[in-house]
């Protein structure tokens, strides 16, 4: 579960800072209504999403293979 | 570049300085509080036992004295930067201790805690570089205005994610002084590596380590005194402005993995920010034969604890010594995470 969550942080902060943020100009000089601001913006949105959909596996996965019954 | 003698002497004095000042005024500190009547109630242990609380106020007089140390030794803006976070985050929590703050509220408050940080690079500079270090890549490109929104998101995350690790006898001792030798082996390996980061970097680090080392002679089970809000929460700002500061910031997430997963589990499990006191129902039960059982409830929250317990009830130091096991398996992948990034 640590070496798991260990390597989502160090790859979605990769995605985040290297990949998301270099893809064009800072929002606030270009405009929040751009297609790649708005495109920016749904991709790191995703990421969270990616985050907690690994985290809630990981937790079922977890308490599945600790229940007794 | 390696420390000299004199700068080994300067490193000793901020560390001895921290731990003397924990350690030698501690005892006197917990009569003051007994003497108050200011004891709280160690929920975890049959039959009403009472400790005293809090000892945050004299935790954050120790890390502030380390700090002192190291400004007087090195002349850097960055002791000072780290006197206001601690000042500000121990008085918030000091606040939470006495009124008890709301779920919502300490957040919201603690975004003060980094201002210090955010005023210090805006009108004095060279507190923190808005990059990021990676294990085995090049480091990004600055990104400033990112970077800032994400130094005043992380200071409340980060201390809320401190303040719900102090649950049981000795464990946010044990666990701030394992997260915080993490961040200053990887600020100290970043000293070695780049001519930007110095040993005054490592050296305002080393009073988290020392004050928490020191505390948790008073703090491991059975405890002797609770550091309360003021102490968790400033052990939690003081960590996160040291990742910023010392330019750490992957190591150091990677070191608080237990606490984020139990601060993930928690809010995900009772839909946001609530103040634990006001929790409906509690994540674990002391039972009759005196050990700690996971919550049956279906509304009690997910804690990593309440996780740790489905393997089977365990007695109180048993289970803190479990979450510190967990939490050094974390210091191993931090210091990892930082001896990639420094190869690099």
């Amino acid at each position: 579960m640590m070496t798991v969550t260990w390597f989502v942080i160090l790859v979605l902060a990769y995605l985040f800072f290297e990949v998301l943020l270099p893809s064009g100009s800072p929002i606030h000089l270009t405009g929040s209504f751009t297609l790649n601001a708005v495109a920016r913006v749904g991709f790191t949105f995703g990421l969270g999403v990616a985050w907690f959909v690994v985290m809630l596996v990981l937790r079922y996965l977890y308490i599945r293979g600790r229940r007794v019954d | 570049m390696f420390p000299g003698l004199a700068d080994l002497l300067a490193l000793s004095a901020t560390f001895l300085a921290s731990i003397l000042t924990v350690t030698v005024l501690m005892t006197p500190y917990i009569k003051f509080l007994l003497r108050r009547n200011r004891v709280v109630d160690d929920s975890h242990k049959p039959g009403g036992v009472h400790v005293p609380s809090p000892a945050g106020p004299l935790l954050a007089f120790a890390l502030i004295v380390g700090e002192l140390v190291a400004f007087l030794l090195y002349h850097s803006l960055l002791p000072l930067v780290l006197i206001f976070v601690i000042l500000i985050s121990s008085l918030i929590g000091l606040a939470d201790d006495v009124f008890v703050l709301g779920g919502r509220l300490k957040p919201f408050l603690l975004l003060l805690a980094a201002t210090p940080i955010v005023l210090g690079q805006l009108f004095g500079g060279g507190i923190y570089v808005s990059k990021v270090f990676f294990p085995l890549f090049r480091p990004t490109s600055e990104h400033f205005t990112i970077y800032t929104l994400l130094i005043l998101a992380a200071l409340p995350i980060v201390s809320n994610a401190y303040n719900m690790m102090d649950a049981f006898n000795g464990e946010i001792s044990g666990f701030t002084a394992l997260t915080s030798l993490a961040v200053a082996v990887g600020i100290g390996l970043r000293a070695y590596s780049q001519a930007r980061y110095s040993l005054d970097h490592l050296a305002i680090a080393l009073p988290l380590v020392a004050v928490s080392l020191g505390f948790y002679v008073f703090n491991r089970y059975p405890s002797r005194v609770f550091d309360g809000d003021s102490g968790s929460l400033a052990f939690g700002a003081m960590f996160a402005s040291l990742a910023i500061l010392g330019g750490v910031e992957l190591a150091a997430v990677v070191a608080i993995i237990p606490a984020i997963l139990n601060s993930f589990y928690i809010l995900s499990s009772v839909g946001g920010f609530v103040e634990r006191r006001r929790m409906s129902a509690r994540p674990i039960r002391v039972g009759e034969d005196g050990l700690l059982h996971p919550a049956e409830s279906a509304g009690a929250p997910t804690t990593l604890v309440r996780m740790i317990l489905l393997g089977g009830p365990l007695p109180e130091k048993d289970l803190v010594r479990t979450i510190l096991v967990l939490t050094g398996f974390a210091f191993f992948l931090s210091v990892l995470t930082s001896v990639l990034t420094w190869v690099h």
